[in-house]
């Protein structure tokens, strides 16, 4: 029972300064974990700066899909008006303004990008004026691709089969390779440095501009008489229509602009799907942990309890559902099509160490936690719960980083990586924990709130 | 004030007129299949049964003389038989979403349409399981799909997708049957109990199994509900995965996309909604039901078709983004020639002559439902029956435009055909509606249609704390059900 309780007074959903763990020891950490990883990314730019964009790719995309899992859980719960989420709306609404954070830590990677010193995007961005440039004046665009496309997976597998050391080196012909480019030379309008840049700003506005308009409305429903809170709720709800399709589109192509164009020739219809069911399936995960512990230490009194544990348990297994979902088809198209071009992606995640990586991802991702996750009774422990929302986060970042580093070439787990986790990591939380500090944790002014509080499952 | 009473002021409002009791409910629905037909049903019930007849002529028309009565030829080795195969499977979608998916996310509204909608799928997938059965060519060894033994040690390719549709389909009619019946167990001992003559008392009472309304039933009965809804929630997506799988496995151009799974999920949910709304409407001015599906039920099932409708053309987008994205020449050729009409002209400097097809799909299913975005046209009857029906017909033209226009002018410009539908496409797809109607007016008047227990418990007489309910934020005590089983009467 909530401190605030006992005393007889009306709870205010704020985290007491007496309480040294939310008020203090969460920030306080994220930024010692910030600065460490600050160190490690300065050191890992100066050692092996082309190898370190990818890891720090990993590390802003490990916090963006956390902004988008904020973002949806949030819009979706005013255009759906359910209530029985609203109570964890406010640590979603935090979650998802941390897109400024995430916009800042994504300024040095877009330099790092545009500038020329991360190399991750150079096969299209760069294609035109460095080494792998062709004079070979190979432009009829109408005629000749027939050829060409095979040509371009093959000499693409083989290019990359290099990387990870046992490729044939001598195998690709100048016409194999002629041929990769042609392709790469087709998406140039597309695929090209300034499309690049543009796009992301009206992603970054969009992400931003939303995220913040949501929190501080809800903050200014906060105190506002119920006229105004009104108001302010049908505000939100009409909003969030043109929020939903937007986050949509937005996420989808920033899906494919950071992350599928690592590797310039593949290509997936359903890429930004499973980008954004990773996503959602993280946000129930982190309202899980954040709110268990909230709920056990007595913040939030009763606002959040088992009730709602169980509901959000419940989102989070099937969004990860969904993941598997989306991913097996995605993967078994693909398997079962057999066209080169598109397998390689896979190819790669099957190179290796990365096996590993994929049969974890297929077990840790899904699998166990179906089983463990399924009863309602774990549902409902929310010891059990928090555990199994801890273990989909991790499953989460490992699934992020299966996105980005296989293109990195062969699996290696270094401490660029951490630097990187840990850097956009810690900054994001920092800015989490310490927003969390300011603001009451439900969002009180709700005229729905009553109704979330008094939220029972039928079954 | 009642935490689970509507805030007008935020637009919400009770599902069912205020003052509904539960004796009204009752009343609206048993006596649909108590008093004699309106007139309205047999000017259904009696061009359907006409075209009931026309299907099985058809059906011996074409058996006795093959597959070649269809307009089916080559390279269109599919057409009008798997487009109606994939869209009434699409229509077979919204009952079981309706009834499994929305039940586990709590939204009451689905009570006035899950009955009907669940009907409508188990005729619709019999409707679709006669395409596919047909178009085998000889469908007296259609046995063959399932792993029998058989004098000549044949057995089944587990590797093709169109096996796995058979077991899809077959598990998915399975379950919704099931699932549908098991909701109607209640019902019908209503209907029993209210029985006025000997012979409805016994063949309702034998369809009710005995149900006598005991705390002990209720509670099975709602832990049943439960598991099946629990159970029929993957099978939704899992059928029209299938489906998409039989396209999308391949590597033909158009039909080879890793969205189709979801992207057919979306498209299915969204005909399914348009037909059981249309259906709905008819049914709802014929019987006088409009205190059941109240404005307040359409207009959320408008939004829904608005949402799904979005999600459709999301993925035809991206489709048509990657195609070009992909650098796949061939890919392009049947985005751009044969579908959109546009940019790539063949050598007599043509567009590819099915792209209207394309153009029907578009501006029925992506242009037309953005009108929903309008409260005055989600709340207008006629405005939204117009809209249904041309989702209806854009859902058609989607599949037909998958499967024709991938196929049409494929690879070898020496091997281009085009299509052309033959009496017996048309008569047998028509047909197909004679056979559904007939066996959903046959369930109009001898079914409940809605179910009676679940919308009394929506009510806000069957809430245990309906009356009395303190603003108080803190609630440390527990409740037990939220939502107490309604009597069956």
């Amino acid at each position: 029972m909530s401190s605030a309780k006992k005393t007889g007074k009306k709870p205010d959903y704020r985290i007491p300064a007496s309480d040294v763990l939310w008020s203090k020891t969460a920030w306080q950490a994220s930024a010692v974990l910030t600065v460490v990883g600050l160190l490690l990314c300065v050191f890992g730019f100066m050692s092996d700066p082309e190898r370190f964009g990818y890891s720090y790719l990993f590390g802003v995309m490990t916090v963006l899909t956390l902004v988008f899992g904020g973002l949806f859980y949030v819009i979706a719960l005013h255009f759906t008006t359910g209530h029985w989420g609203i109570t964890a709306r406010r640590i979603a609404e935090v979650f998802a303004s941390g897109a400024i954070v995430v916009f800042v830590l994504w300024l040095p990677f877009a330099a790092g990008v545009l500038g020329g010193k991360f190399s991750l995007y150079d096969e299209w961005m760069r294609a035109h004026h460095d080494d792998h440039g062709h004079e070979d004046g190979h432009h009829d665009h109408d005629h000749d691709h027939h050829s060409s496309l095979l040509g371009a997976s093959v000499a693409y597998a083989q290019d990359h089969g290099h990387d990870d050391g046992h490729g044939a080196h001598g195998a690709h012909t100048p016409q194999m390779e002629a041929a990769h480019h042609h392709v790469i030379e087709h998406k140039a309008p597309y695929l090209n440095a300034t499309r690049w840049a543009i796009f992301a700003l009206f992603y970054w506005l969009i992400w931003i501009g939303f995220s913040q308009f949501y929190l501080r409305r809800s903050l200014e429903q906060d105190g506002a008489d119920r006229a105004k809170s009104i108001a302010l709720s049908l505000k939100m709800k009409k909003w969030s229509a043109l929020g939903a399709i937007l986050l949509g589109l937005s996420l989808t192509f920033a899906a494919f602009d950071w992350l599928m164009s690592l590797e310039p020739s593949w290509y997936s219809t359903i890429f930004g799907v499973i980008v954004f069911a990773g996503s959602a399936m993280s946000i129930f995960a982190l309202l899980i942990v954040f709110g268990v512990s909230l709920h056990r230490r007595g913040i939030v009194g009763n606002a959040i309890n088992t009730e709602h544990f169980h509901d959000l348990g419940k989102m989070m297994f099937g969004f990860m559902c969904f993941w598997a979902y989306v991913s097996f088809s995605q993967w078994m198209l693909i398997w079962y099509a057999g066209i080169p071009e598109e397998s390689t992606w896979f190819q790669k995640r099957w190179d290796g160490a990365w096996k590993l990586w994929s049969l974890a991802l297929m077990l840790g991702h899904f699998a166990l936690p179906f089983y463990f996750l399924i009863s309602r009774m774990v549902k409902r422990r929310l010891g059990m719960l928090q555990f199994g929302a801890v273990w989909l986060l991790v499953l989460h970042v490992a699934d992020v980083y299966f996105f980005v580093l296989p293109q990195a070439g062969r699996f290696s787990l270094n401490h660029l990586d951490i630097g990187a986790l840990l850097l956009c990591g810690g900054a994001f939380f920092t800015y989490v924990f310490r927003t969390l500090a300011k603001h009451p944790l439900i969002p009180t002014g709700d005229p729905r709130l009553a109704r979330s509080l008094h939220h029972h499952q039928s079954h | 004030m009642s935490a689970a009473a509507p805030i007008t002021e935020l637009g919400e409002r009770s599902l069912l007129p205020e003052g509904t009791t539960f004796n009204d409910v009752t009343e609206a629905v048993c006596r649909v299949t108590e008093t004699k037909a309106p007139r309205g049903w047999w000017i259904l019930f009696l061009p359907s049964v006409g075209l009931l007849g026309l299907m099985v002529a058809c059906i011996g028309y074409l058996v006795t003389m093959g597959v070649g009565v269809w307009g089916n030829n080559s390279p269109n080795y599919w057409a009008w038989d798997i487009t109606n195969f994939v869209w009434w499977i699409g229509i077979g979608h919204a009952g079981t979403l309706i009834s499994a998916i929305l039940f586990l996310f709590r939204q009451n509204w689905r009570t006035s349409i899950n009955r009907f909608a669940e009907a409508m799928t188990v005729f619709a997938v019999l409707c679709a399981s006669i395409f596919p059965a047909l178009h085998t060519g000889r469908p007296w060894f259609d046995y063959y799909l399932f792993p029998i033994p058989n004098q000549m040690a044949m057995w089944p390719n587990f590797k093709s997708p169109l096996m796995w549709d058979v077991f899809a389909v077959n598990t998915y009619l399975t379950i919704s049957v099931i699932f549908w019946y098991v909701g109607l167990i209640p019902d019908l001992a209503t209907l029993r109990d209210r029985s006025k003559s000997l012979l409805r008392k016994r063949i309702y009472g034998a369809l009710a199994l005995g149900w006598r309304g005991s705390h002990r039933h209720w509670q099975h009965y709602e832990r049943g509900y439960l598991i099946f809804a629990a159970i029929s929630t993957p099978l939704v997506l899992s059928v029209h995965s299938v489906v998409s799988f039989d396209f999308a496995t391949s590597v033909m151009p158009g039909w080879h996309t890793t969205i189709f799974p979801p992207y057919f999920v979306a498209g299915a949910v969204f005909s399914g909604f348009a037909l059981v709304l249309t259906l709905m409407l008819i049914v709802r001015a014929v019987f006088g039901l409009h205190n059941l599906v109240t404005l307040k039920h359409l207009d959320l099932m408008n939004k829904f078709m608005l949402a799904t409708g979005i999600m459709v053309g999301y993925a035809y987008a991206l489709e048509f983004f990657i195609a070009w994205y992909s650098g796949n020449p061939y890919e392009s050729w049947v985005f751009f020639h044969n579908r959109l009409g546009f940019g790539y002209l063949d050598e007599m400097g043509n567009w590819g002559p099915l792209w209207w097809s394309y153009w029907a799909m578009v501006s029925c299913n992506v242009i037309s439902p953005q009108l929903f975005w309008f409260k005055r046209i989600r709340t207008s009857i006629p405005a939204m029956f117009v809209i249904t029906i041309f989702i209806n017909i854009g859902m058609w033209f989607e599949r037909f435009v998958i499967i024709v226009t991938s196929l049409y002018r494929d690879f070898l410009p020496g091997s281009w055909g085009s299509f052309e539908a033959t009496w017996v496409d048309i008569a047998l797809y028509l047909g197909t509606f004679g056979l559904f109607m007939t066996l959903f007016l046959l369930f109009v008047r001898w079914i409940p249609m809605f179910a009676i227990a679940e919308i009394k418990a929506t009510l806000p007489h069957a809430h245990p704390h309906a009356e009395h309910h303190d603003d108080e934020h803190e609630h440390a005590h527990d409740h037990g059900a939220e939502v107490a089983p309604a009597p069956a009467e």
